[in-house]
């Protein structure tokens, strides 16, 4: 019994997932548009900045600005951004497919916003939190996984930002330099998969 | 009725300050008791919900175990100790509470555990036992509690 309890205990820990230098999984999900978002449209990108994010998080509200500002920033170089939103509705309703489409609506989402339903997408990253960013790298046909981690090193206050992880890794990888800091860790809202 | 009002409201001003090395140094300078380190946040709704299960875990086991079950408070400065200590005292929450005076989670979370990456609620048994996300009630604190002590305490005889 306690060997179960802590069995189910760390498997939250066990997701599987991503790490850097791995080729990134595919995915098809569905915008507020009602279309299907492919990785495979962005084939004739340099990259991809993938956000797990979400509505009702406080840590992705800080955020929702500066993910917004990323894409007009990168997306001209052709590091767009595509929103992933993982959390199952039920468990929290605020993150339902009506309140994306209201969100990304009000606030004028300038890339997709797509409903992982299934959180099968979540799962084959391994975001265990929102926001959780994965910044894709073309390399040849595949799309490889070049950061994980933070948008920044200071979320409650973006005036005392020193370190901003992903420009700084998306500038790299434009100068053909590697990566300076591929992984980080961030505090955020926890992933909300279902049981 | 109205005295105790009064009472309350001075002592849930703020939570004691603390970095993220004497945090460490006080748990090092210990090392017979099992101190259990609670990572949450007031915005955080699934740390909310487990606070009264911690609670109740640590009133079922103290008698029993040399524990501690510390909740330390991640929220935002500048007013974040202040809140937290409010919502503690709204909740009836005792065990003792800390607000983390750490900017950059990169500094200290490798320190602590590698694996984690942040996302809160997230528990750890001591700074190198076993971890959990969120608890669903006080029995699988309880068990978590138990098999961690057991674990960072294993036979040296």
């Amino acid at each position: 019994m306690l060997r179960l309890a802590s069995l189910l205990g760390s498997a939250w820990l066990l997701l599987g997932g991503v790490k850097v230098g791995d080729k990134a999984p595919t995915f098809s999900l569905k915008n507020v548009d009602g279309k299907v978002v492919s990785l495979a449209d962005y084939q004739d990108k340099k990259g991809v900045i993938v956000v797990f994010t979400c509505n009702h998080c406080p840590f992705a509200k800080l955020y929702e600005e500066r993910i917004i500002a990323l894409h007009k920033e990168f997306a001209p170089k052709g590091f767009p951004v595509v929103a992933i939103n993982p959390n199952a509705p039920e468990i929290e309703p605020e993150d339902s497919y009506e309140n994306m489409q209201k969100r990304a609506k009000e606030k004028k989402y300038p890339f997709p916003y797509l409903f992982d339903e299934t959180q099968a997408v979540a799962k084959a990253y391994g975001a265990t939190k929102t926001p959780h960013v994965f910044l894709l790298v073309k390399e040849g046909q595949d799309f490889k996984v070049a950061y994980i981690g933070a948008i920044d090193d200071s979320p409650n206050d973006p005036q005392k930002v020193q370190k901003r992880y992903v420009a700084e890794a998306i500038e790299a990888l434009l100068a053909g330099k590697p990566v300076p800091v591929p992984e980080t860790k961030a505090i955020g809202c926890s992933v909300k998969y279902r049981k | 009725m109205w005295r105790l009002g009064i009472l309350s409201l001075v002592y849930a001003q703020s939570l004691p300050v603390r970095s993220w090395a004497e945090i460490e140094a006080h748990l090092q300078a210990h090392p017979e008791t099992l101190y259990v380190l609670n990572f949450w946040a007031t915005w955080c709704r699934p740390c909310v919900a487990e606070l009264p299960h911690l609670q109740a875990a640590y009133e079922q086991l103290r008698d029993t175990l040399p524990v501690q079950i510390w909740l330390i408070s991640l929220d935002f400065p500048p007013q974040g100790a202040q809140q937290a200590a409010a919502l503690l005292q709204r909740k009836g929450i005792t065990l003792p509470a800390f607000w983390l005076s750490e900017k950059d989670p990169n500094t200290w979370i490798p320190r602590l555990n590698a694996s984690w990456d942040g996302a809160i609620p997230y528990t750890q048994a001591g700074l190198s036992g076993p971890s959990h996300g969120a608890f669903p009630d006080a029995t699988t604190v309880h068990n978590f509690v138990i098999s961690g002590y057991a674990e960072t305490r294993k036979p040296t005889r």
